[in-house]
Protein backbone atom coordinates (compact mmCIF):
# COMPACT_ATOMS: atom_id res chain seq x y z
CA UNK A 1 0.00 0.00 0.00
CA UNK A 2 2.83 2.32 0.90
CA UNK A 3 4.49 1.70 -2.43
CA UNK A 4 1.25 2.41 -4.25
CA UNK A 5 0.97 5.72 -2.46
CA UNK A 6 4.55 6.60 -3.30
CA UNK A 7 3.90 5.71 -6.91
CA UNK A 8 0.81 7.87 -6.99
CA UNK A 9 2.64 10.74 -5.34
CA UNK A 10 5.39 10.53 -7.95
CA UNK A 11 2.81 10.50 -10.74
CA UNK A 12 1.06 13.54 -9.34
CA UNK A 13 4.35 15.34 -8.97
CA UNK A 14 5.25 14.57 -12.59
CA UNK A 15 1.85 15.80 -13.75
CA UNK A 16 2.26 19.09 -11.96
CA UNK A 17 5.89 19.46 -13.01
CA UNK A 18 4.75 19.27 -16.61
CA UNK A 19 2.14 22.00 -16.27
CA UNK A 20 4.25 25.14 -16.84
CA UNK A 21 5.20 23.90 -20.30
CA UNK A 22 1.68 23.15 -21.45
CA UNK A 23 -0.14 24.21 -24.56
CA UNK A 24 -3.86 24.48 -24.37
CA UNK A 25 -5.62 22.19 -26.75
CA UNK A 26 -7.82 24.76 -28.42
CA UNK A 27 -7.56 27.40 -31.08
CA UNK A 28 -7.98 31.12 -30.89
CA UNK A 29 -8.53 33.64 -33.64
CA UNK A 30 -7.90 37.34 -33.21
CA UNK A 31 -8.70 40.11 -35.68
CA UNK A 32 -7.99 43.79 -35.88
CA UNK A 33 -8.53 46.48 -38.51
CA UNK A 34 -6.07 48.84 -40.08
CA UNK A 35 -7.78 51.14 -42.49
CA UNK A 36 -10.18 49.03 -44.46
CA UNK A 37 -8.00 45.96 -44.23
CA UNK A 38 -8.73 43.34 -41.60
CA UNK A 39 -5.88 41.29 -40.21
CA UNK A 40 -6.49 38.00 -38.48
CA UNK A 41 -4.14 35.85 -36.52
CA UNK A 42 -4.92 32.25 -35.60
CA UNK A 43 -3.09 30.02 -33.22
CA UNK A 44 -3.39 27.01 -31.04
CA UNK A 45 -2.94 28.65 -27.70
CA UNK A 46 0.57 28.23 -26.54
CA UNK A 47 1.63 30.05 -29.66
CA UNK A 48 1.61 27.37 -32.32
CA UNK A 49 0.32 28.97 -35.53
CA UNK A 50 -2.61 27.49 -37.37
CA UNK A 51 -1.40 26.63 -40.85
CA UNK A 52 -3.95 26.36 -43.65
CA UNK A 53 -6.85 26.85 -41.28
CA UNK A 54 -10.13 27.89 -42.87
CA UNK A 55 -11.26 31.44 -42.04
CA UNK A 56 -14.82 32.43 -42.82
CA UNK A 57 -16.29 35.88 -42.43
CA UNK A 58 -19.98 36.30 -41.69
CA UNK A 59 -22.16 39.37 -41.27
CA UNK A 60 -24.48 39.75 -38.30
CA UNK A 61 -27.31 37.93 -40.06
CA UNK A 62 -25.10 34.90 -40.64
CA UNK A 63 -24.52 35.44 -44.37
CA UNK A 64 -21.05 34.30 -45.43
CA UNK A 65 -19.18 37.20 -46.99
CA UNK A 66 -15.86 35.63 -47.81
CA UNK A 67 -13.63 32.68 -47.04
CA UNK A 68 -9.89 32.16 -46.99
CA UNK A 69 -7.06 30.12 -45.54
CA UNK A 70 -4.36 31.12 -43.11
CA UNK A 71 -0.76 31.16 -44.30
CA UNK A 72 2.15 29.45 -42.54
CA UNK A 73 2.21 32.18 -39.90
CA UNK A 74 -1.44 31.72 -39.07
CA UNK A 75 -2.26 35.08 -40.66
CA UNK A 76 -5.06 35.89 -43.06
CA UNK A 77 -5.76 39.38 -44.35
CA UNK A 78 -8.76 40.60 -46.26
CA UNK A 79 -10.38 43.81 -47.34
CA UNK A 80 -13.45 44.61 -45.29
CA UNK A 81 -16.42 44.14 -47.61
CA UNK A 82 -18.43 46.78 -45.74
CA UNK A 83 -18.43 48.69 -42.48
CA UNK A 84 -20.59 46.30 -40.52
CA UNK A 85 -20.13 43.93 -37.63
CA UNK A 86 -18.08 41.00 -38.83
CA UNK A 87 -17.95 37.56 -37.30
CA UNK A 88 -14.71 35.81 -38.13
CA UNK A 89 -14.84 32.05 -37.70
CA UNK A 90 -11.76 29.87 -37.73
CA UNK A 91 -12.02 26.15 -38.39
CA UNK A 92 -8.68 24.46 -37.81
CA UNK A 93 -9.67 20.90 -38.64
CA UNK A 94 -10.26 17.90 -36.41
CA UNK A 95 -13.07 19.67 -34.63
CA UNK A 96 -11.18 22.78 -33.59
CA UNK A 97 -13.05 26.00 -34.04
CA UNK A 98 -13.31 29.48 -32.58
CA UNK A 99 -14.60 32.89 -33.58
CA UNK A 100 -13.94 36.58 -33.10
CA UNK A 101 -16.33 39.50 -33.40
CA UNK A 102 -15.02 42.63 -35.10
CA UNK A 103 -17.43 45.47 -34.51
CA UNK A 104 -18.30 48.10 -37.09
CA UNK A 105 -16.88 50.70 -34.73
CA UNK A 106 -13.43 49.18 -35.12
CA UNK A 107 -13.76 49.29 -38.87
CA UNK A 108 -15.33 52.73 -38.99
CA UNK A 109 -13.54 55.93 -38.11
CA UNK A 110 -10.75 54.92 -40.44
CA UNK A 111 -10.28 56.12 -43.96
CA UNK A 112 -13.55 55.89 -45.85
CA UNK A 113 -14.24 52.33 -46.86
CA UNK A 114 -15.40 51.47 -50.37
CA UNK A 115 -19.06 51.13 -49.48
CA UNK A 116 -20.15 53.96 -47.27
CA UNK A 117 -23.42 53.69 -45.45
CA UNK A 118 -25.65 56.71 -45.02
CA UNK A 119 -24.85 56.78 -41.35
CA UNK A 120 -21.12 57.01 -41.87
CA UNK A 121 -21.64 59.70 -44.51
CA UNK A 122 -23.60 61.72 -42.00
CA UNK A 123 -20.81 61.19 -39.51
CA UNK A 124 -18.25 62.45 -41.99
CA UNK A 125 -20.38 65.51 -42.68
CA UNK A 126 -20.45 66.23 -38.97
CA UNK A 127 -16.68 65.92 -38.86
CA UNK A 128 -16.45 68.25 -41.82
CA UNK A 129 -18.27 71.04 -39.98
CA UNK A 130 -16.15 70.37 -36.94
CA UNK A 131 -12.99 70.78 -38.99
CA UNK A 132 -13.85 74.37 -39.84
CA UNK A 133 -13.57 75.25 -36.19
CA UNK A 134 -9.91 74.16 -36.05
CA UNK A 135 -7.96 77.38 -36.12
CA UNK A 136 -5.68 77.46 -39.13
CA UNK A 137 -2.99 79.16 -37.05
CA UNK A 138 -2.68 76.14 -34.72
CA UNK A 139 -0.52 74.25 -37.18
CA UNK A 140 0.39 76.28 -40.19
CA UNK A 141 0.98 74.45 -43.44
CA UNK A 142 -1.18 71.47 -42.55
CA UNK A 143 -4.84 71.03 -43.27
CA UNK A 144 -7.08 69.45 -40.69
CA UNK A 145 -7.40 66.36 -42.89
CA UNK A 146 -3.66 65.82 -42.97
CA UNK A 147 -3.42 66.14 -39.20
CA UNK A 148 -6.20 63.67 -38.82
CA UNK A 149 -4.50 61.19 -41.11
CA UNK A 150 -1.20 61.52 -39.24
CA UNK A 151 -2.83 61.15 -35.86
CA UNK A 152 -4.81 58.11 -36.83
CA UNK A 153 -1.75 56.48 -38.40
CA UNK A 154 0.36 57.15 -35.32
CA UNK A 155 -2.40 55.98 -33.04
CA UNK A 156 -2.72 52.74 -34.93
CA UNK A 157 0.98 52.10 -34.55
CA UNK A 158 0.93 52.88 -30.86
CA UNK A 159 -2.11 50.73 -30.21
CA UNK A 160 -0.87 47.71 -32.16
CA UNK A 161 1.25 46.26 -29.32
CA UNK A 162 -1.70 46.75 -27.00
CA UNK A 163 -4.10 44.90 -29.23
CA UNK A 164 -1.60 42.08 -29.47
CA UNK A 165 -1.29 42.05 -25.71
CA UNK A 166 -5.04 41.77 -25.39
CA UNK A 167 -5.01 38.91 -27.87
CA UNK A 168 -2.25 37.17 -25.98
CA UNK A 169 -4.02 37.53 -22.66
CA UNK A 170 -7.16 36.02 -24.17
CA UNK A 171 -5.45 32.71 -24.77
CA UNK A 172 -3.85 32.00 -21.43
CA UNK A 173 -3.64 28.28 -20.94
CA UNK A 174 -5.06 26.58 -17.91
CA UNK A 175 -3.58 27.89 -14.69
CA UNK A 176 -2.67 26.03 -11.55
CA UNK A 177 -5.89 27.36 -9.99
CA UNK A 178 -7.97 25.68 -12.67
CA UNK A 179 -6.19 22.38 -12.21
CA UNK A 180 -6.38 22.34 -8.43
CA UNK A 181 -9.98 23.55 -8.57
CA UNK A 182 -10.92 20.75 -10.95
CA UNK A 183 -9.31 18.11 -8.77
CA UNK A 184 -11.11 19.58 -5.79
CA UNK A 185 -14.41 19.13 -7.60
CA UNK A 186 -13.57 15.51 -8.32
CA UNK A 187 -12.68 14.82 -4.68
CA UNK A 188 -15.97 16.40 -3.66
CA UNK A 189 -17.88 14.25 -6.12
CA UNK A 190 -16.13 11.14 -4.83
CA UNK A 191 -17.19 12.07 -1.31
CA UNK A 192 -20.75 12.53 -2.50
CA UNK A 193 -20.67 9.25 -4.40
CA UNK A 194 -19.32 7.30 -1.44
CA UNK A 195 -21.92 8.88 0.84
CA UNK A 196 -24.79 7.97 -1.48
CA UNK A 197 -23.52 4.45 -2.00
CA UNK A 198 -22.94 3.83 1.69
CA UNK A 199 -26.45 5.06 2.52
CA UNK A 200 -27.87 2.68 -0.05
CA UNK A 201 -25.71 -0.12 1.34
CA UNK A 202 -26.74 0.45 4.95
CA UNK A 203 -30.43 0.49 4.08
CA UNK A 204 -30.33 -2.94 2.48
CA UNK A 205 -28.77 -5.26 5.07
CA UNK B 1 -9.76 14.91 -29.40
CA UNK B 2 -12.04 17.50 -27.86
CA UNK B 3 -14.50 18.65 -30.49
CA UNK B 4 -15.40 22.34 -30.15
CA UNK B 5 -18.82 23.95 -30.08
CA UNK B 6 -20.54 24.60 -33.37
CA UNK B 7 -18.63 22.06 -35.45
CA UNK B 8 -21.04 19.16 -35.28
CA UNK B 9 -24.56 18.91 -36.63
CA UNK B 10 -27.60 18.66 -34.36
CA UNK B 11 -28.39 14.96 -34.87
CA UNK B 12 -24.78 13.98 -34.12
CA UNK B 13 -24.88 16.00 -30.90
CA UNK B 14 -28.18 14.40 -29.90
CA UNK B 15 -26.99 10.85 -30.59
CA UNK B 16 -23.79 11.56 -28.63
CA UNK B 17 -25.71 12.96 -25.67
CA UNK B 18 -28.09 10.00 -25.52
CA UNK B 19 -25.29 7.45 -25.83
CA UNK B 20 -23.21 9.23 -23.16
CA UNK B 21 -26.20 9.32 -20.79
CA UNK B 22 -26.87 5.63 -21.31
CA UNK B 23 -23.22 4.74 -20.78
CA UNK B 24 -23.03 6.87 -17.65
CA UNK B 25 -26.16 5.27 -16.25
CA UNK B 26 -24.74 1.79 -16.80
CA UNK B 27 -21.41 2.86 -15.32
CA UNK B 28 -22.98 4.33 -12.20
CA UNK B 29 -25.16 1.28 -11.71
CA UNK B 30 -22.20 -1.07 -11.94
CA UNK B 31 -19.97 0.99 -9.66
CA UNK B 32 -19.40 -0.68 -6.30
CA UNK B 33 -18.86 1.36 -3.16
CA UNK B 34 -15.17 0.53 -2.96
CA UNK B 35 -14.67 1.54 -6.58
CA UNK B 36 -15.97 5.10 -6.19
CA UNK B 37 -12.72 6.51 -4.88
CA UNK B 38 -10.79 4.74 -7.61
CA UNK B 39 -13.09 6.15 -10.26
CA UNK B 40 -12.52 9.62 -8.80
CA UNK B 41 -8.77 9.17 -8.85
CA UNK B 42 -8.76 8.05 -12.46
CA UNK B 43 -11.14 10.85 -13.36
CA UNK B 44 -8.63 13.28 -11.87
CA UNK B 45 -5.79 11.62 -13.78
CA UNK B 46 -7.76 11.91 -17.02
CA UNK B 47 -8.56 15.54 -16.21
CA UNK B 48 -4.88 16.40 -15.75
CA UNK B 49 -3.57 14.18 -18.57
CA UNK B 50 -4.93 16.54 -21.18
CA UNK B 51 -2.42 19.12 -19.96
CA UNK B 52 0.53 16.95 -20.89
CA UNK B 53 1.26 17.75 -24.47
CA UNK B 54 3.06 15.93 -27.19
CA UNK B 55 4.14 18.34 -29.91
CA UNK B 56 3.57 16.62 -33.24
CA UNK B 57 4.31 18.34 -36.52
CA UNK B 58 1.97 21.24 -37.17
CA UNK B 59 -0.39 20.56 -34.29
CA UNK B 60 0.07 19.32 -30.78
CA UNK B 61 -1.68 16.47 -29.12
CA UNK B 62 -2.20 15.71 -25.49
CA UNK B 63 -2.34 12.48 -23.57
CA UNK B 64 -5.80 11.00 -23.18
CA UNK B 65 -5.25 7.98 -20.91
CA UNK B 66 -8.65 6.54 -21.75
CA UNK B 67 -7.05 3.09 -22.13
CA UNK B 68 -5.93 3.00 -18.50
CA UNK B 69 -9.19 4.51 -17.28
CA UNK B 70 -11.12 1.83 -19.17
CA UNK B 71 -8.87 -1.00 -18.08
CA UNK B 72 -9.22 -0.17 -14.39
CA UNK B 73 -12.84 0.98 -14.36
CA UNK B 74 -14.72 -0.87 -17.08
CA UNK B 75 -18.13 0.72 -17.56
CA UNK B 76 -17.41 3.21 -14.78
CA UNK B 77 -15.12 4.89 -17.33
CA UNK B 78 -18.23 6.66 -18.65
CA UNK B 79 -19.05 8.64 -15.48
CA UNK B 80 -15.34 9.19 -14.76
CA UNK B 81 -14.61 10.59 -18.22
CA UNK B 82 -17.84 12.60 -18.34
CA UNK B 83 -16.93 14.26 -15.02
CA UNK B 84 -13.42 15.08 -16.21
CA UNK B 85 -14.74 16.44 -19.51
CA UNK B 86 -17.26 18.70 -17.77
CA UNK B 87 -14.44 20.12 -15.68
CA UNK B 88 -12.14 20.49 -18.68
CA UNK B 89 -14.87 22.34 -20.55
CA UNK B 90 -15.48 24.64 -17.61
CA UNK B 91 -11.92 25.24 -16.47
CA UNK B 92 -9.85 24.99 -19.64
CA UNK B 93 -12.48 25.73 -22.30
CA UNK B 94 -11.55 22.47 -24.03
CA UNK B 95 -14.36 21.11 -26.13
CA UNK B 96 -17.69 22.59 -25.16
CA UNK B 97 -20.88 22.04 -23.23
CA UNK B 98 -23.02 21.05 -26.21
CA UNK B 99 -20.38 18.60 -27.43
CA UNK B 100 -19.97 16.96 -24.01
CA UNK B 101 -22.00 13.92 -24.99
CA UNK B 102 -20.15 13.31 -28.23
CA UNK B 103 -16.76 13.85 -26.63
CA UNK B 104 -17.63 11.48 -23.78
CA UNK B 105 -18.60 8.76 -26.23
CA UNK B 106 -15.48 9.36 -28.34
CA UNK B 107 -13.23 8.73 -25.35
CA UNK B 108 -15.23 6.44 -23.06
CA UNK B 109 -16.66 3.95 -25.55
CA UNK B 110 -13.20 2.85 -26.76
CA UNK B 111 -12.19 2.57 -23.09
CA UNK B 112 -15.02 0.13 -22.45
CA UNK B 113 -14.35 -1.80 -25.66
CA UNK B 114 -10.67 -2.18 -24.79
CA UNK B 115 -11.59 -3.22 -21.27
CA UNK B 116 -13.57 -6.12 -22.66
CA UNK B 117 -10.97 -6.98 -25.31
CA UNK B 118 -7.78 -6.76 -23.27
CA UNK B 119 -8.92 -6.75 -19.65
CA UNK B 120 -8.86 -10.55 -19.33
CA UNK B 121 -5.30 -10.67 -20.67
CA UNK B 122 -3.37 -8.28 -18.41
CA UNK B 123 -2.88 -10.82 -15.61
CA UNK B 124 -1.68 -13.55 -17.95
CA UNK B 125 2.06 -14.27 -18.20
CA UNK B 126 4.19 -11.28 -19.17
CA UNK B 127 4.59 -12.20 -22.83
CA UNK B 128 0.82 -11.90 -23.25
CA UNK B 129 0.14 -9.17 -20.72
CA UNK B 130 2.65 -6.62 -22.04
CA UNK B 131 1.42 -6.65 -25.65
CA UNK B 132 -2.16 -6.63 -24.34
CA UNK B 133 -1.44 -3.56 -22.21
CA UNK B 134 0.13 -1.79 -25.18
CA UNK B 135 -2.78 -2.69 -27.41
CA UNK B 136 -5.21 -1.46 -24.76
CA UNK B 137 -3.53 1.96 -24.47
CA UNK B 138 -2.93 2.43 -28.18
CA UNK B 139 -6.17 0.81 -29.29
CA UNK B 140 -8.39 3.04 -27.20
CA UNK B 141 -6.78 6.14 -28.71
CA UNK B 142 -7.13 4.64 -32.18
CA UNK B 143 -10.81 3.83 -31.69
CA UNK B 144 -11.33 7.30 -30.24
CA UNK B 145 -9.81 8.84 -33.36
CA UNK B 146 -12.06 6.70 -35.54
CA UNK B 147 -15.14 7.80 -33.57
CA UNK B 148 -14.04 11.44 -33.82
CA UNK B 149 -13.72 11.01 -37.59
CA UNK B 150 -17.14 9.39 -37.66
CA UNK B 151 -18.79 12.30 -35.85
CA UNK B 152 -16.97 14.90 -37.94
CA UNK B 153 -17.71 13.35 -41.31
CA UNK B 154 -21.19 14.87 -41.50
CA UNK B 155 -19.76 18.38 -41.38
CA UNK B 156 -16.19 18.06 -42.58
CA UNK B 157 -16.37 15.83 -45.63
CA UNK B 158 -15.62 12.19 -46.23
CA UNK B 159 -15.15 9.78 -43.34
CA UNK B 160 -11.93 8.22 -44.61
CA UNK B 161 -10.28 11.58 -45.09
CA UNK B 162 -11.16 12.98 -41.67
CA UNK B 163 -10.58 9.73 -39.78
CA UNK B 164 -7.26 9.24 -41.56
CA UNK B 165 -6.20 12.73 -40.55
CA UNK B 166 -7.19 12.26 -36.92
CA UNK B 167 -5.60 8.82 -36.70
CA UNK B 168 -2.27 9.91 -38.22
CA UNK B 169 -2.19 12.96 -35.96
CA UNK B 170 -2.64 10.70 -32.95
CA UNK B 171 -0.09 8.03 -33.95
CA UNK B 172 2.59 9.36 -31.55
CA UNK B 173 0.01 9.62 -28.78
CA UNK B 174 -1.00 6.01 -29.42
CA UNK B 175 2.58 4.83 -29.00
CA UNK B 176 3.09 6.90 -25.85
CA UNK B 177 -0.18 5.76 -24.32
CA UNK B 178 0.63 2.17 -25.17
CA UNK B 179 3.95 2.47 -23.33
CA UNK B 180 2.35 4.30 -20.40
CA UNK B 181 -0.22 1.52 -20.13
CA UNK B 182 2.52 -1.12 -20.11
CA UNK B 183 4.25 0.67 -17.24
CA UNK B 184 0.99 1.04 -15.39
CA UNK B 185 0.04 -2.61 -15.79
CA UNK B 186 3.47 -3.99 -14.83
CA UNK B 187 3.54 -1.68 -11.80
CA UNK B 188 0.07 -2.70 -10.67
CA UNK B 189 0.82 -6.41 -11.24
CA UNK B 190 3.62 -6.09 -8.73
CA UNK B 191 2.09 -3.90 -6.06
CA UNK B 192 -1.67 -4.11 -6.33
CA UNK B 193 -2.82 -6.78 -8.78
CA UNK B 194 -6.32 -6.79 -7.32
CA UNK B 195 -6.96 -3.47 -9.08
CA UNK B 196 -6.59 -5.11 -12.47
CA UNK B 197 -9.57 -6.81 -14.11
CA UNK B 198 -9.80 -10.58 -13.91
CA UNK B 199 -7.87 -10.80 -10.63
CA UNK B 200 -10.04 -13.46 -9.03
CA UNK B 201 -9.85 -15.74 -12.03
CA UNK B 202 -6.10 -15.25 -12.22
CA UNK B 203 -5.66 -16.19 -8.56
CA UNK B 204 -7.74 -19.27 -9.19
CA UNK B 205 -5.51 -20.42 -12.01
CA UNK B 206 -2.36 -19.09 -10.42
CA UNK B 207 -1.13 -17.40 -13.54
CA UNK B 208 0.46 -14.48 -11.67
CA UNK B 209 4.18 -14.86 -11.40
Amino acid sequence: MKRTLTGLAVTWFLCFAAIPAVYAHKVTVFAWAEGDRVYTESKFSGGKKVKKGKVEVFDSSGRRLLVGRTDDNGAFTFKAPAIIDLKIVLTAGMGHRNSWLLSAAELGGEEPAPQETNASRAGLAALETHRDTVPASACPGLTAQEIEAIVSRQLEQKIKPLTRMVAASQEKGPTMNDVVGGIGYIIGLVGLGVYMRSRKGSRTP
Amino acid sequence: MHISEGVLSGPVLAVGAVAALAGTAVGLKKMELDRVAQAGMLSAAFFVASLIHVPVGPSNMHLILNGIVGLLLGWAAFPAILTALILQAMMFQYGGITTLGVNTVIMALPAVICYHLFGPLVLKPVRIAVPAAFACGAGSVFLGAVLAGLSLMFTEGSFLEVAGLVVTAHLPVMVIEGVVTIFCVTFLRKVKPELLPGYDAAVLHQTIN
